[in-house]
């Protein structure tokens, strides 16, 4: 079974979500700061009257390395914010760049060796290897604390 | 001062203006019509001190009215009132007995001058 | 307007004018289904007076002009000199349109001379005959003469049109009859007088207003000659401005009664005269007065002399004022009776609650008491749910208020687009919250803009296409669950979900090339996504799908899809919810972010001075009244920590039975804000209980009082 992801760029390295989950693509402008946020949420943005928070992914994944500090900055104009509907609910996630969509085979995710690569392991699905390079398959519904089994995802770390 | 006037106007909106300006200075609402048929009914019934009286309404104007009025009352304080441009009509009215005319649009002041003197009369 | 309160006066004019204006528009299409009905023209002609007069009397004098030209046409029309056809309607028709225009910037506190109105007059003469209307001819009494006065010979007296000199008494010649009365009259031991009546400035009507007091003389005088005349060929209306009156009178006292018994005059002078002044001289001789007399009584009359304008002063405060809101409305009575059954109802439950208390203190057995107790709070409960639904349905009309534009929005936009349509409407007794009607206007009849200018396809492509002539629109609105959905469907040409593919991957959209099909129609409203190029005048004011949505979604707290099969039709369903959370809130800023305080928790408001904190930081106090309460500060919630100062804005929160300062930068406003739910991730210290988009687009906070009562931060 294939199943179709879009893909996206995060200091270099490449993450990919169902495809299903993607409501729409933005660059990122007016951008509203609000009152102590959590560390990884970044503001949030007024689309049409729906106010979605705008999550750092680098941030929330912990993504380790210099270019996750911010420098040596990715190239701006490609920043996007992917809006997407989790658990009924909107979230903007801030990307580097948008990618393509991949096909995926089912069978094609491993999901051990997911210590690599400095990311937050519990985020990640499992990892697609393809000729282009390595994918991880984010868990979206945890990393936005949706998901059921984690009731106080957030609260914690 | 307490006298009693009937107000006869198909604007609803006019009416509660007049019954306004006309409650604040102390006089008592006798009671209201909508057309002409109805002044003239309230009159007879009513009997108020004065009738303040629109020109053009439904179901007989206000030209027959007062004439009707005039003939159950002859000494019936009538004021009319009409809109720009009705001259025909208010010296009709004004043959026909009316005493005094007021024009639209129209200040307080205005017709409670009016109503004082055609009282005092 | 002395003691009148304007506000009051403006909302009962909007109230009634609307009215009037909405039947003025129902009449018309009546009246061009059959217009040779006089009923419905001397409908259409009171509606248009009515508007006229109401208009007039705020100071609407635009508004005013383009109904009293509808209703010169009317009149034309009733007395049979003008036969209704096209040109008319639609003369009609728009000055109809041009008005319900005008009230609608009336009702945001705007005026009506925002609005041009030159075309449209135009195209009323034009449609009039450019004859004159009835309001403009010039009146002639067709009264038969009095005593003395002139009919059929040319009045003999000094030129009509000639304006005496102020202050100069104009010169009169008589006739042979009249000197003939003078004679009479001398001989009967009477004064011959004249007046010279000078009608207020103020009074538009002066040759009625001169009519009366001639009038009030004839009853106790001989009038032998009036200037201008009242009879036969009278003067423009202007010059009775000022009359002179020649009489011969037993009692000039009772003449002096008799003119100053007037309203609105604001001068009469009274001069005895000589006979032989006015019996010598031939008839065609001017003669020229010796200039007055002394005794002669020149009595200013009563009649406050009115200094002119109605219209413009009452122009400028009409402008003025800023948005009127309506705050009466009506309500089906039915529904409050509902209420009613409640009230009386919880006026028992209170009854009982009192017997309770009574009970308890006369022994009776405190845990007993307790579950009668318990019994009446679940009763109150209901009751009080039951009443809140009771005054949400107070709130509730019919959509048909919205619904019952749209046949004549169908029909005018099918004419000019020459395209034939149909419009079905059902559901219009789904009743929805009277609050967003007006929000849900607009976007509805876009929607249907929409579905004639660019899904309906013309006639013959329709035939072609082996479709109906005629073109078919749909809108129907229906109860769901939770929602009210309004479904307005057309069976054009749909739209092409790989069109908008295409423009989306044109503008760069990344990741659109796999876009589902509900994702690309959901592109439809992001603005400058109009997948036809040209913008009509009809949709394209500036007014696209992208505004419809965030009407739909953001004011209405609703959403909105489009669906839509290729040369089969287009279907846009609107998801609104029942009612609006709304709340009385007191705005207040910290730093650059605003929160709303909820008026039921915030007991007033006070300054205090920064000697009067106590305490360490996080752990502050403050007396209020003769507790000391804790003092929180949204510096120090949510930004940088409280700054120092000598003094501070703050609200006394309450919750429960704890009380505490909130020092805030700044006290804003009280106002309503609509309620959305705040996610999760934005609420991590769980201190908001929701958040609120302003018109201004500004972020807004809605705080969780109930912080108050936590322990620690």
């Amino acid at each position: 079974m294939r199943k179709r992801y879009v893909s996206f760029s995060l200091a270099g390295g490449r993450y990919c979500i169902p495809v299903e989950l993607v409501l729409q693509i933005l660059r990122l402008e007016d951008l509203i700061a609000i009152p102590k946020p959590p560390p990884y949420v970044e503001g949030v943005i007024n689309l049409r009257g729906d106010i979605i928070p705008v999550v750092s992914l680098r941030a929330r994944l912990e993504i380790a390395g210099e270019e996750a500090a911010g420098r040596g900055t990715p190239d701006q104009r490609k920043r996007r914010v992917v809006i997407t509907r989790v658990g009924g609910k909107p979230y903007g996630l801030d990307v580097d760049e948008v990618r393509e969509i991949v096909e995926i085979e089912e069978g094609g995710i491993t999901t051990d060796a997911t210590t690599m690569f400095g990311v937050r392991a519990d985020f990640i699905i499992g990892i697609a290897q393809r000729e282009e390079g390595v994918y991880m398959v984010l868990d979206l519904p945890r990393i936005l604390g949706t998901s059921r089994d984690l009731p106080g995802a957030l609260a914690g770390q | 001062m307490g006298a009693t006037i009937l107000i006869v106007d198909d604007l609803s909106f006019m009416r509660m203006i007049q019954k306004e300006i006309l409650t604040e200075k102390g006089y008592t609402i006798a009671g209201e019509a909508a057309d002409g048929l109805e002044a003239v009914e309230k009159f007879k019934s009513l009997r108020p001190d004065l009738v303040l009286l629109d020109i053009t309404m439904p179901n007989m104007n206000g030209l027959e009215a007062m004439r009707k009025i005039f003939t159950i009352d002859p000494r019936a304080r009538v004021i009319m009132c009409s809109a720009l441009g009705q001259q025909n009509l208010i010296v009709e009215a004004i043959k026909a007995g009316v005493k005094d005319f007021i024009v639209k649009p129209f200040k307080p002041e205005r017709i409670l001058s009016a109503i004082a003197k055609a009282l005092k009369a | 307007m002395s003691g009148i309160d304007e506000t009051r006066l403006r909302r009962a004019f909007l109230d009634e004018s609307e009215e009037l204006s909405q039947k003025l528009g129902e009449s018309l299409m009546a009246l061009e289904a059959d217009q040779a009905n006089a009923g419905l023209v001397n409908e259409v002609f009171r509606l248009t007076h009515s508007l006229k007069s109401e208009s007039a009397l705020m100071g609407f004098t635009t508004l005013s002009e383009l109904a009293h030209r509808m209703e010169d046409v009317l009149g034309l029309a009733r007395d049979g000199s003008l036969t209704i056809g096209k040109p008319v309607m639609d003369s009609l028709f728009a000055g109809a349109d041009l008005i319900a225009e005008m009230m609608a910037a009336i009702a945001k506190g705007g005026s009506d001379a925002d609005s041009t109105t030159t075309d449209v007059l135009q195209g009323l003469s034009a449609a009039g005959g450019n004859g004159r209307g009835r309001t403009q001819a010039s009146a002639l009494p067709q009264s038969p003469p009095t005593q003395g006065a002139g009919q059929a010979a040319p009045q003999a007296s000094g030129p009509p049109g000639s304006p005496s000199a102020p202050g100069a008494p104009a010169p009169i010649m008589l006739m042979d009859f009249e000197k003939l009365q003078l004679v009479e009259a001398r001989d009967r031991g009477e004064a011959l007088l004249r007046l010279t009546v000078s009608v207020d400035e103020g009074e538009a009507m002066k040759f009625p207003r001169a009519y009366l007091v001639f009038s009030n003389l004839e009853a106790v005088s001989n009038v032998v000659k009036v200037d201008p005349p009242m009879h036969g060929e009278t003067a423009e209306d202007s010059l009775y401005g000022r009359t002179t009156v020649l009489l011969t009178s037993g009692s000039e006292a009772e003449v002096m009664k008799a003119a100053s018994g007037v309203d609105q005059i604001a001068e009469v002078k009274i001069e005895r005269c000589r006979f032989e002044a006015f019996l010598s001289g031939a008839t065609a001789d001017a003669i020229t007065f010796p200039g007055r007399e002394p005794g002669a009584a020149g009595t200013p009359a009563a009649g406050t002399p009115e200094t002119a304008t109605t219209s413009p002063g009452q122009d400028e405060q009409a402008r003025r004022m800023g948005p009127v809101e309506k705050t009466s409305i009506r309500v089906d009575t039915r529904k409050l009776d509902d209420l009613w059954s409640l009230i009386a109802e919880l006026v028992l439950h209170k009854s009982h609650i009192a017997r309770l208390s009574e009970d308890i203190g006369h022994g009776k057995d405190v845990y007993t008491v307790r579950e009668e107790l318990v019994e009446s709070f679940d009763s109150l409960d209901k009751i009080s749910s039951g009443m809140q639904q009771a005054m949400m349905d107070t709130r509730m009309i019919p959509i048909s208020v919205i619904f019952s534009k749209f046949p004549r929005l169908v029909r005018d936009l099918s004419r000019k687009l020459g395209k034939p349509v149909d419009l079905a409407l059902s559901g219009e007794d789904t009743e929805i919250d009277r609050s967003i009607v007006e929000a849900l206007s607009d976007p509805l009849t876009h929607i249907i803009r929409n579905s004639l200018d660019h899904g309906i396809e013309f006639p013959e492509e329709r035939v072609r296409r082996g479709k109906s002539e005629k073109g078919r629109v749909s809108v129907s609105a229906r109860r769901q669950g939770g929602n009210i959905v309004i479904e307005l469907e057309d069976d054009g040409r749909g739209m092409d979900a790989e069109s908008i593919r295409r423009k989306a991957v044109g503008m760069g959209m990344s990741g659109a090339e796999s876009f589902s099909e509900a994702q690309l129609l959901d592109l439809v409203f992001l603005p400058g996504f109009s997948t036809k190029e040209i913008v009509t005048d009809l949709s394209g004011r500036g007014v696209g799908m992208d505004v419809v949505a965030t009407r739909i979604r953001s004011d209405l707290k609703g959403d909105v899809v489009l669906r839509t099969e290729q040369n089969r039709g287009t279907r846009v369903t609107l998801f609104l919810p029942l009612t609006l959370t709304i709340v009385n809130a007191m705005l207040v800023r910290g730093e650059a972010q605003l929160y709303a305080l909820p008026l039921t928790d915030v007991d007033s408001t006070a300054k205090l001075a920064g000697s009067e904190i106590r305490g360490e930081e996080g752990r502050e106090s403050a007396q209020w009244m003769e507790e000391e309460i804790p003092v929180f500060s949204l510096g120090a919630l949510f930004g940088s920590g409280r700054r120092r100062a000598d003094e501070y804005f703050a609200a006394v929160l309450r919750h429960g039975d704890r009380k505490a300062y909130l020092v805030v930068d700044e006290l804003i406003e009280e106002r309503e804000v609509v309620i959305k739910p705040v996610d999760d991730l934005l609420n991590s210290q769980k201190m908001f209980s929701g958040v609120s988009v302003l018109e201004n687009g500004k972020l807004v906070f809605i705080l969780d009082t109930s912080f108050i009562r936590r322990e620690q931060f």
